[in-house]
């Protein structure tokens, strides 16, 4: 099994909406991390970082990743009728990683087995640094539209 | 990495907004108006570079997720 897909983690996304998460989406405690292809994402089931497997490794990498910046929750946008999940381009300079196939953007509540799954974005292609830049590079529609008409 | 005078301009310039915009997020319960202003803000001097990027071919983005719940 591989990452075939992106995809919202259905578990985090039902707390939101029944208000059992205790989480703001906004916050700016949240973190990201990156996994190689090896890591096979259950959308259903995998709710907590301890779920995520073959996270990366490397130099100027920590594991659990960092933190995501201004994070957006914008409504009408990209298009009307449509709620936007933004936030700044995650990255990693002078890093050395080898085969990042995706981005896990988790709630940060303090532990591998308490951190929330929220999304995954697969990269398609593999990103591997020597030495160099790893960014991630959100779209200008943002990482995550739910239509809502 | 060097960046030319311009290039800072703009890096200060989105750094001004996007400090404004978490500070606004703190104090939101006292001022939810200057929350809203200070969040079009961000999205939108974000949103609008990034399409720069995207039309002149120097940012190759990661697909958005799109989910249809209505």
């Amino acid at each position: 099994m591989a990452i075939t897909k992106s995809g919202a983690y259905g578990i985090t996304l039902e707390k939101c909406f029944i208000d059992t998460a205790g989480q703001s989406m906004e916050a700016e405690t949240h973190k990201g991390l990156l996994v190689t292809d090896t890591y096979t994402p259950n959308y259903d089931t995998h709710d907590f970082r301890d779920d995520v497997t073959n996270e990366v490794s490397g130099t100027n990498y920590t594991a659990g990743g960092n933190t995501v910046t201004t994070t957006v929750i914008t409504l009408a946008a990209p298009a009307a009728e449509s709620l936007k999940l933004d936030y700044d381009d995650p990255q990693w300079p002078n890093s050395t990683i080898s085969a990042a196939m995706a981005h896990v953007f988790y709630f940060n509540v303090g532990s591998a087995a308490t951190d929330q799954l929220v999304l995954l974005q697969d990269f398609v292609t593999a990103a591997t640094t020597s030495a160099g830049l790893l960014l991630v590079q959100i779209h200008a529609d943002g990482a995550l539209n739910l239509d809502y008409a | 990495m060097n960046l030319t005078d311009e290039e800072i301009e703009l890096v200060l310039e989105w750094r001004k907004v996007r400090d404004a915009f978490v500070k606004a997020k703190k104090s939101r319960a006292k001022d939810e108006g200057g929350y809203v202003k200070a969040k079009a803000a961000v999205d939108e001097l974000r949103t609008y570079w990034r399409r720069v990027g995207e039309a002149a071919g120097t940012r190759t983005p990661v697909a958005p997720i799109r989910k249809k719940v209505g």
